[in-house]
């Protein structure tokens, strides 16, 4: 029987330049500087997400494994635990809809539907064009003006549907709120 | 220091337990009740992941697991209440509704854990829903490893072994929830990422969800090729398990009855593998010899452990240099079988097939090495043999398991088998060959020989009891006639790593240190049965070692038909044409 | 010269409302009329009444301005502070009257609440540490480090203080055990990852009054013997994290933080730690594990933090909340304290109101207040004059109070009895129009998602029974289905490694417990009497009442609803997607919701 040897990821076939090499050294070792040996992992992953368009890719990771000093498959493992990490390519702007209680009982349904019809893809998808990825979240802590979403760092509340095509064409022209 | 006892009360009856002991072990070793557990892996995997070994504890509301729960003073335990039954079926039926339900073609079918604590704790029927509704694809990457994530349990025993015992991690939980899996570095496979494929992990699967790259379908389809001239061999620590297989007692040196049991399969010849490790003796021998009078690079590390050999490559390139270059016992059986012998006796070396009957899984890799084709190269330019001509010089590798399967599948009542002799000439080996299968054997191996040869004395006893046993790591100082050579030997890899740290600092003391990737050495390779016997290992080695004390010869350099061979083929130990032969070379995988 | 102060709501929920905008207005405003040097800016943290936002609060009046957006913003400067008029439009309209409240002091939301945690919250910038110092921040600290360790921990002790996480555990208890235990270095580490849908306390005191929680982190690093302390914040928080990565910087210039506390010799430092999106890492063991670059997955106990903790290390954890008590119990005493709340849980609360309920946000309230005052007195009502069906508490892990125990005092214990648990303080409202057996199955959703799949009975149990909870609001529940819900429930509880899994099946006992009849009328009438389960629920046409103006026919997204003009029309209920859409546009009630 002979093994299926899986066709090389894309990410794995493109070695990492003499500058992310050295970008990721700087990350790790500034971190490691700053939490006093003891680095941080997410504070590391964020950055370098940010940097590679809201996802890790494999080769960036296993390079930043090699510089915190963890197996590979642990720091998968570390990644795929958490929801904010990604390791498949995200939008330019990640959407997080509250899904939460609160938000739940006053319409946050009706609002990731709605969002899922603007964007013609459903939770967890990217828009073709790169510029959305749309998620569920969990409590963002603003219940107060429930439903609420998250568009990258910027919050917004008191949702209902009316009010998405407004905030995605802010958001698409570059324009936070 | 005293130990502290506590009173404790097991189902009613009164105990006096040592402080620190777990609710599981009170109850074994004092009450005899064997309270169910799935998940657990004593000393390695202590998870509380399957929620099987709950008891009810007075005063408790919830129902502690047996397998982390240490007892305390005055502790009331009860291990058979209705709540204890009810949850422990209800948390294995929540098991078996995400679990499939091919039993009757499942590679575990017989020694299933999951199946058998089913069959014990009375479910007779799944009340639940499946919960698995798409199947996920199976693992197939890797050269000796199969995974199929449906049938895994999340017990992470595969995950603690790898880790702990191994310190590889190649693999680890990802994803969460249910959505969690036992997965590689991005889900790439075990083929493509650092597994050493020791197989260590499918020995403590609880499940078919490991199983190893079989390879049963070719090795009956060469042996019904009646153009196939099909040889096998078999490594030392195979005899002492096998007869596991077929409800022989542990510790059974099954050696006549195996080669009688791969006779009757339809080999045309069954040689030993104990011939090369004596070749293998001599040549690692002769180099460690050579290094100590050269100033050569010390310490010599052994290199007959596949998994090893990986491990070095990928973790410790910068060791390589370290490590001896005599190919592994296999390997050099491949090539002496497809060289000497086919010269010997006039056969087409094209039409030798060479199967080799492992403890391990990694020999499954190491024979599709890409260099592991010397005896092709040896006859390219006598025989004008194109490139794509290439043949292995080991065509195919049987797990201890596989072969008893074969061995079950052809209906041969093994046990009752009389025993045979392996063919010639690869089928004659010393005591010292035979010792390979344990840890510490090779090293002692190695010193009989070299002791000899550098002194030129005999020895005086042949038992190097100091390197002997199942400790993770030994190290001890033999005394060869005034000179004292320092020698460490590990088993398990996370041992090995130890001492590898300090070869690679430049710190080592060692002049020679014995690696083997699996612990107990080969006796506890990934290929061999698996067994509930927590003294499996000692009851294999003992074999082993009886099985030394009872060999005519103990010596490798003694052995007739390896004077023979460097007398007729291979010159002198070393030799170029033995460098040629039986030597390899390694490559840095860091990288990859 | 300063002569008024403009107080801006900075909170979460106002910043989503507008309130940046709302303050260049201001600003803009103040500089046209001149008076931009007599008029200081200070934007504070959650002033707790969230659905009023964006909030300003004029200095020294105190007058208080509520939904003020960029467009009605300029009177507050051109009439209020120019003229000295007041704004009425824009001042608070008491629900029971037409008249208008001035001043916070005058809102019951307000005035019903004891504000001790909260102290500064929305009344001090909180990225200034000397407003913190000038309202006694640090004199906590101060006092400790004066008594030294033995005594802090016996006032915490004395106090009675709770841990304001969930469980209710006796903080002393733990500083002591964190005090007693040998193994160096020990760690003090402040649970931020507050994940109770419906809870954000944490978040307002991190956002409002990050100090607080420094200087009690400091006071127990000093009372157990660490160095070190992490804050583990949700990266869902950026506003949190940034205030308080100030606040740690300016307690380093002020010597609260870093190498020789205010001259004492004692060395404390704090870090932040992010939370990525994972629930679970609320749970101690969990979080502790997030904290070490692993996957965060709950350990048994014991070990208790105490002991083993952080990288095998003696580990304090507390919750923000708790921390933020500790100070003023230093500064006024454990009997203080314990002046209100009940006996056995002393002091206030926090309770995050939200859902339906006609005032949202934070209050803060003694313990052994009565859910009736909460939701009726404080919450201002169901809005829509909807019916109380019950409070959601807990979150995941808790229950329902139900309308039974509207006059029951709250605290830890009481809600307990009830099958529930008070959790971090989230108070879910639901009315008539909430279904309670898809208020539970959304819960237990949202367990089997945020599960962190170690243990058999949470991973696979949690799942079978959403499997079940979906058969139910699909209208296939089966007689026994509640039996086995009860039974699945019983197995996670008492065979969960965690408390996440072990109190994952509460929402679904609870609702079972409370509301029969709602699961009877799901699986033997397949209705659901809420009208909430979509699977369950008809839309039709009342032919009597339907005048044929097509404007049902137009809406429909899927075409199912035909008809001539003028004559009644019909609902194929094959086609029919159930969105509702004609029942809203329909003028002549003339669909039928059943």
């Amino acid at each position: 029987m002979e093994p299926d040897k899986k066709v090389q990821s894309p990410e794995k076939a493109t070695a990492l330049s003499v500058e992310d090499r050295a970008f990721l050294q700087e990350v790790v070792e500034r971190d490691r500087v700053e939490h006093h040996g003891r680095v941080s992992y997410m504070d590391i992953l964020f950055e370098v997400e940010h940097r590679y368009g809201n996802f890790l890719p494999g080769e960036v990771l296993r390079e930043v494994a090699r510089l915190v000093g963890t197996s590979v498959a642990q720091l998968n493992g570390f990644v795929t635990f958490y929801t904010m990490l990604s390791t498949k390519p995200r939008g330019r702007h990640v959407i997080r809809v509250c899904t939460s209680g609160p938000c739940h009982v006053t319409g946050a349904p009706a609002v990731m539907a709605e969002l899922e019809r603007l964007l013609g893809v459903g939770e967890g998808e990217t828009t073709p064009d790169g510029a959305f990825t749309l998620e569920g979240s969990s409590c963002l802590g603003i219940c107060g003006v429930s439903p609420a979403l998250m568009i990258d760092d910027d919050a917004y509340g008191n949702l209902t549907p009316k009010d998405l095509p407004g905030i995605l064409a802010a958001v698409r022209a570059g324009g936070a709120q | 220091m005293e130990m502290r006892t506590l009173h404790v009360k097991i189902n009613g009856r009164d105990y006096q337990v040592p402080d620190g002991s777990t609710i599981l072990e009170a109850a074994s070793a004092y009450a005899n009740i064997e309270i169910p557990t799935l998940c657990y892996l004593e000393g390695i995997s202590e998870e509380g992941a399957c929620g099987v070994c709950v008891v009810d504890v007075k005063g408790t509301r919830n129902l502690p697991r047996a397998c982390l729960t240490k007892v305390s003073e005055g502790m009331e335990i009860w291990t058979n209440t209705a709540r204890v039954r009810e949850a422990r079926k209800i948390n294995v039926e929540l098991l078996l509704a995400n679990h499939p339900t091919d039993c009757f073609t499942c590679e575990r079918t017989e020694n299933c854990d999951l199946r058998d604590l089913a069959s014990e704790l009375g479910v007779r029927e799944v009340e639940f829903p499946r919960t698995r509704t798409e199947w996920l694809p199976i693992d197939n990457t890797s050269l000796s490893l199969v995974r199929d994530p449906n049938k895994c349990i999340l017990c992470r025993r595969c995950v603690n072994v790898c880790a702990k015992v191994q310190s590889v991690y190649a693999i680890d939980i990802a994803g969460r929830g249910s959505n969690s899996t036992v997965s590689t570095f991005l889900n790439e496979g075990l083929g493509n990422v650092e597994c050493v494929n020791c197989g260590q992990c499918l020995l403590v699967c609880p499940t078919g969800a490991l199983t190893e790259r079989s390879e049963i379908p070719d090795v009956w389809k060469v042996l019904g090729d009646p153009d196939k001239i099909v040889v096998v061999e078999t490594a030392p620590a195979v005899r002492v398990a096998i007869g596991e297989e077929f409800g022989m007692p542990d510790g059974t040196q099954a050696t006549g009855k195996m080669a009688a049991a791969l006779r009757s399969l339809g080999f045309n010849k069954v040689f030993d593998t104990d011939f090369s490790a004596d070749l293998t003796i001599m040549e690692e021998g002769f180099e460690l010899i050579g290094r100590i009078k050269n100033g050569g690079t010390l310490p010599l590390i052994t290199s007959c452990s596949p998994g090893w050999i990986k491990f070095a490559e990928t973790f410790f390139p910068g060791v390589l240099d370290y490590v001896s270059s005599c190919k592994s016992p296999q390997q050099m059986f491949g090539t002496v079988t497809k060289t000497y012998w086919a010269e010997k006796m006039g056969f087409d070396p094209r039409k030798i097939v060479v199967v080799s009957v492992m403890p391990c899984t990694a020999k499954k890799f190491e024979k599709e090495r890409p260099e592991m084709k010397t005896a092709f190269h040896y006859w390219q330019e006598k025989m004008s043999l194109k490139d794509e001509e290439a043949f292995n010089d080991v065509d195919f590798v049987l797990t201890t398991r596989e072969a008893a399967r074969m061995i079950r599948e052809a209906g041969i009542d093994f046990a009752n088998l009389p025993d045979e002799d392996f063919d010639k000439p690869l089928g004659e080996s010393s005591g010292a060959g035979v010792i390979f299968g344990a840890t510490g054997g090779v090293m002692e191996a190695a010193l009989r020989t070299a002791y000899e040869v550098l002194t030129r004395k005999s020895l005086p006893r042949l038992d190097f009891e100091d390197v002997r046993g199942l400790e993770g790591m030994k190290s001890a100082t033999i005394d060869i006639d005034g000179t004292p050579l320092r020698v460490a030997i590990a088993n398990g890899l996370g041992n090995a790593r130890i001492l590898i740290e300090e070869v690679q600092k430049g710190e080592s003391p060692y002049q020679f240190i014995e690696i083997m990737t699996c612990p107990g050495g080969c006796l506890g390779g990934g290929g061999q049965p698996l067994s509930n016997n927590p003294d499996i290992k000692k009851r294999r080695a003992e074999a082993i070692y009886r099985e030394d004390a009872g060999k005519p010869i103990r010596k490798s350099h003694e052995n007739p038909e390896i004077q023979e061979i460097y007398k007729d083929f291979l010159g002198e130990p070393n030799s170029e044409k033995a460098h040629h032969l039986l030597h390899t070379t390694y490559h840095d995988r860091s990288g990859e | 010269m300063i002569r008024n102060q403009l107080l801006i709501c900075a909170g979460g929920a106002c910043i989503t409302s507008g309130e940046k905008s709302v303050k260049d207005v201001l600003v803009e405003e103040l500089a046209k009329n001149g008076i931009q040097d007599e008029v200081q800016i200070i934007e504070t943290g959650c002033m707790g009444a969230c659905d009023l936002g964006p909030i300003v609060v004029v200095y020294p009046e105190g007058t208080f301005y509520q939904k003020v957006t960029p467009q009605n913003a300029g009177p507050i400067v051109s009439e209020h502070l120019v003229k000295g008029r007041v704004v009425s439009g824009l001042l608070y309209r008491q629900p029971t009257s037409e008249t208008r409240a001035q001043t916070r002091e005058e809102i019951s939301f307000y005035t019903l609440q004891v504000k001790r945690v909260l102290r500064n919250c929305g009344v001090i910038d909180p990225l200034s540490i000397e407003e913190y110092i000038a309202r006694d921040g640090y004199f906590g600290l101060g006092k400790a480090l004066e008594i030294g360790p033995d005594a802090i921990i016996q006032t915490i002790q004395e106090s009675g203080l709770r841990g304001r996480g969930g469980a209710g555990f006796p903080t002393g208890i733990k500083w002591k055990a964190a005090r007693d235990a040998s193994g160096s270095p020990k760690y003090v580490v402040c649970n931020g990852d507050e994940g109770d849908p419906g809870a954000f306390m944490d978040r307002s005191v991190l956002e409002g009054d990050p100090h607080s929680v420094i200087e009690a982190m400091v006071i127990a690093g000093f009372a157990i013997g660490a160095a070190t302390g992490y804050v583990y914040v949700r990266a869902e928080y950026p506003l949190a994290i940034e205030r308080l990565e100030v606040a740690l910087t300016r307690a380093r210039e002020y010597g609260f933080l870093g190498r020789n506390i205010l001259g004492s010799g004692f060395d404390f430092d704090i870090e932040i730690r992010i939370g990525a999106g994972a629930f679970v890492c609320g749970e101690e063991t969990a979080l502790l594990r997030s904290i070490e670059g692993k996957r965060g997955m709950p350990s048994a106990k014991p070990p208790f933090p105490a002991q083993a903790g952080l990288w095998g290390k003696p580990t304090l954890i507390n919750n923000v909340e708790t921390y933020a008590n500790v100070p003023p119990i230093l500064i006024n005493g454990a009997e203080w304290f314990r002046s209100v709340g009940t006996a056995k849980s002393p002091g206030t609360k926090v309770f995050a109101l939200a859902g339906k309920v006609q005032n949202t946000g934070l209050v803060e309230v003694p313990m052994g207040t009565t859910l009736r005052e909460l939701v009726f007195d404080i919450g201002g009502g169901i809005p829509g004059g909807k019916a109380f069906k019950g409070a959601q508490t807990g979150g995941p892990s808790g229950g329902i109070i139900t309308a039974d125990y509207l006059d029951m005092p709250i605290d830890f214990d009481s809600v307990k009895e009830l099958g529930t648990i008070m959790g971090s303080g989230g108070l879910i409202i639901l009315d008539e129009d909430n279904c309670m057996v898809d208020v539970a199955k959304f819960y237990l959703a949202f367990t089997v998602d945020e599960s962190c799949g170690k243990c058999t009975p949470c991973r696979e149990g949690t799942k079978q029974m959403y499997q079940i909870m979906e058969r139910i609001t699909d209208g296939k529940g089966t007689p026994n289905d509640i039996g086995k819900l009860k039974t699945l429930g019983r197995v996670i509880q008492q065979t969960s490694l965690c408390g996440l899994g072990q109190s994952a099946p509460n929402p679904v006992l609870s609702t079972i417990r409370f509301f029969p009849d709602e699961y009877r009328a799901h699986i033997e009438d397949r209705k659901c009497p809420a009208h909430a389960c979509l699977h369950l629920l008809t839309y039709s046409v009342v032919s009597e009442k339907c005048v044929g103006c097509t404007a049902c026919a137009r809406q429909c997204p899927v075409q199912a609803i035909t008809g001539q003009v003028k004559k009644a029309h019909v609902i194929d209920q094959a086609t029919c997607i159930k969105c509702g859409s004609c029942y809203e546009v329909c003028r002549f009630d003339a669909i039928l919701k059943e």
